[in-house]
């Protein structure tokens, strides 16, 4: 159990994983993850931040290291125990195009039905109100196979949602959604973590999106955490550059104390660009 | 919305029952009319003291054991055909593109040529050879496809079809080696048929076949979970690696059970889970209770309407053709048309008569 509200509902120490038997791909990592929370978890392309995901929800065995899950270590959790607590969102969830989205998202249910037959009314209702939350109720009948990526997005997420979790874990949610979605997606993790208390797990290669939502941001490199913390501290220029291999500048709007992040080749900033 | 979806499915579960009662209560009476067996005329004989032997034996020894056999065959082959596709997330997987069915053939086809004719514990060999068949290719193709950490559907579908090709290849080399009536029963057999084979009966293969619908049916709803992919399945609690390896387990011998009581059918795996998908309008291939229980009542209506064919032409001796063919079987010719054994139907569709039930029974 969660004796204070500021345990970690989620916490890893010292996990390791690999691919091959000699070499170690990523590790040893520690991370806290707390309720009401939003993580981000960033790194360039191969740094492990898939992986990590995978550990921290029990989808894949840590060589070394363990996971405790509100106070009690993830291998003790039944299957059906730890989906009840963790829901979990893929980079491509397949959407199967014949099944309509209400019943994907029934799904999401699948945890809590046991033997029962049919859904119950408090089945129904939860599967109701993830759709809402997710804006997926106007389609509730489609099928899957005409709606667009960024609505099956939000169908998959719904399912995620019915689920009824503690800690959410989303792979890369915005990844092949346009700007306003990436943003509607990030705002609602938002809320989830603020509103619902859920603890929010996202990888994603939006540093600003990070920056702007996130409670805390874990950036990755070569498997070993570099920094953590929350965004303001941890995504600084000079920590971030040598770990992307480009150029970051803070841009601020007039008038407003919001920044972006800004990128640029590492040639350019020393004047070596070709224009 | 909700509210009328589920009374369609209700409605049809019930239309699609009764049906499947109305010819299972039939087909006793159903051949051709110059038997003068009529439906009225088999339901007295049952419950008649001293019935006609004759009258008494086509009803109840020769036709309605046929239904049951189509009866059992259909629903174990369309949930098979329904769990392959499910676990391998594919619509063409069926127990054939997974090359256990061949396997099985292979096995019930050798134990034919080699004359091996006993029974242990009532089981005939041929169905024996069937398992053993079934099991050496789903051992051959679970080896061929774990090559990764894990199994995946298209691994296994590749590690299918290449085994598959390499047991049809084997039976047309066995066929080969057979003398002219051997080959003559062979094709027979190959076309898929109720007639009885090998002295194989219904009863010996119930055990085999009720746990596997059973199993089938328990994990129905886990199989609905690998519709969006086996990592979010095992992420809600699916025991991944179980599930496939019972399913394809159970599913393999309830199969091979089948291949041995009336041969090769690949047609009822692989449309009739679609079928009740279009049917179902929303569903996966496999949900409780709505399409799984109509999956296993589909193909019954559809088998033993051509039970109705095939009665006429396994006892031609008894009665000549009378080369009746109605609305529903036309569609069924199509189907059987279209599928893999296409020079088997038109061979079937050219010559004599005795082959017209055979291509009616559709491959």
């Amino acid at each position: 159990m969660l004796r204070t509200p500021n345990d970690p509902v989620l916490k890893a120490t010292g996990l390791e994983y690999g691919f091959e038997p000699d070499h170690t791909f990523l590790g040893p990592v520690d991370l806290d993850i707390r309720l009401n929370s939003l993580h981000a978890v960033v790194g360039p392309n191969g740094a492990g931040k898939s992986t990590l995901l995978r550990l921290l929800i029990g989808l894949l065995s840590p060589r070394r290291g363990s996971v405790h899950l509100c106070g009690r270590h993830l291998d003790t959790y039944t299957m059906n125990e730890r989906a009840r607590r963790i829901s979990f969102l893929p980079q491509q969830p397949y959407s199967p195009p014949d099944l309509c989205v209400e019943d994907v998202v029934k799904l999401g249910r699948h945890p809590y039905r046991g033997l029962r037959l049919f859904e119950s009314p408090y089945d129904l209702a939860v599967v109701r109100e993830a759709m809402q939350r997710t804006d997926t109720l106007q389609y509730a009948s489609r099928p899957m196979s005409t709606l667009s990526g960024g609505e099956a997005q939000r169908v998959h997420l719904a399912a995620a949602l019915a689920q009824e979790p503690q800690v959410l874990a989303l792979d890369e949610p915005t990844s092949g959604l346009d700007l306003k979605h990436q943003v509607n997606a990030f705002k609602l993790l938002r809320g989830l973590a603020s509103a619902d208390g859920i603890a929010v797990i996202v990888v994603t290669h939006d540093l600003n999106l990070a920056a702007h939502y996130c409670d805390e941001v874990t950036v990755l490199a070569d498997g070993k955490n570099v920094a953590c913390g929350c965004p303001v501290r941890t995504l600084v220029a000079e920590r971030l550059e040598p770990v992307y291999g480009v150029r970051f500048h803070w841009a601020g709007a007039e008038g407003t104390d919001r920044r972006w992040l800004v990128v640029s080749d590492m040639d350019a900033e020393c004047g070596r660009g070709r224009r | 919305m909700e509210h009328s979806r589920g009374k369609w499915r209700t409605v049809s579960l019930a239309l699609f029952l009764g049906i499947l009662l109305l010819l299972l209560v039939a087909s006793p009476g159903i051949g051709t009319h110059e038997v003068g067996v009529g439906v009225v005329d088999a339901w007295r004989s049952l419950l008649a003291d001293h019935p006609d032997p004759a009258l008494h034996g086509i009803a109840w020894q020769l036709r309605f054991p046929r239904s049951l056999k189509a009866l059992v065959a259909g629903a174990t082959l369309a949930l098979s055909g329904a769990v392959f596709q499910t676990l391998c997330r594919n619509q063409l997987a069926t127990p054939y593109t997974l090359g256990v069915a061949s396997g099985a053939s292979l096995g019930a086809l050798l134990a034919f040529k080699l004359h091996w004719v006993t029974s242990y514990f009532g089981l005939s060999s041929v169905s024996l050879a069937s398992f053993m068949g079934a099991l050496l290719v789903l051992a051959l193709i679970l080896i061929l496809a774990r090559s990764s950490a894990r199994i995946t559907g298209n691994s296994l579908l590749l590690a299918g079809v290449t085994i598959g090709f390499f047991c049809s290849g084997m039976m047309m080399f066995v066929t080969s080696l057979a003398d002219v009536t051997e080959t003559h029963l062979t094709v027979r057999w190959l076309m898929g048929s109720l007639d009885t084979f090998g002295g194989v009966e219904i009863k010996t293969l119930l055990p085999f076949v009720v746990p596997a619908w059973a199993i089938q049916l328990l994990m129905a709803r886990s199989l609905n979970q690998f519709s969006v992919g086996s990592e979010l399945a095992m992420s809600r609690g699916v025991n991944v690696l179980r599930t496939e390896i019972l399913g394809i387990l159970a599913s393999s011998l309830a199969v091979a059970a089948v291949v041995s009581l009336c041969g090769p059918i690949g047609f009822v795996g692989l449309i009739i889970p679609h079928l009740c998908r279009l049917l179902e309008h929303s569903a996966t291939p496999m949900d409780v209770p709505g399409p799984t229980l109509r999956t296993l009542e589909q193909p019954r209506p559809l088998r033993v309407l051509d039970n109705r064919q095939n009665h006429v032409n396994t006892s031609r001796r008894i009665v000549t053709f009378s080369g009746t063919t109605n609305n529903i079987e036309g569609p069924a010719e199509l189907v059987g048309g279209t599928s893999n054994k296409l020079m088997l139907f038109a061979r079937a569709w050219s010559s004599h008569e005795q082959c017209i039930g055979g291509s009616v029974k559709v491959k």
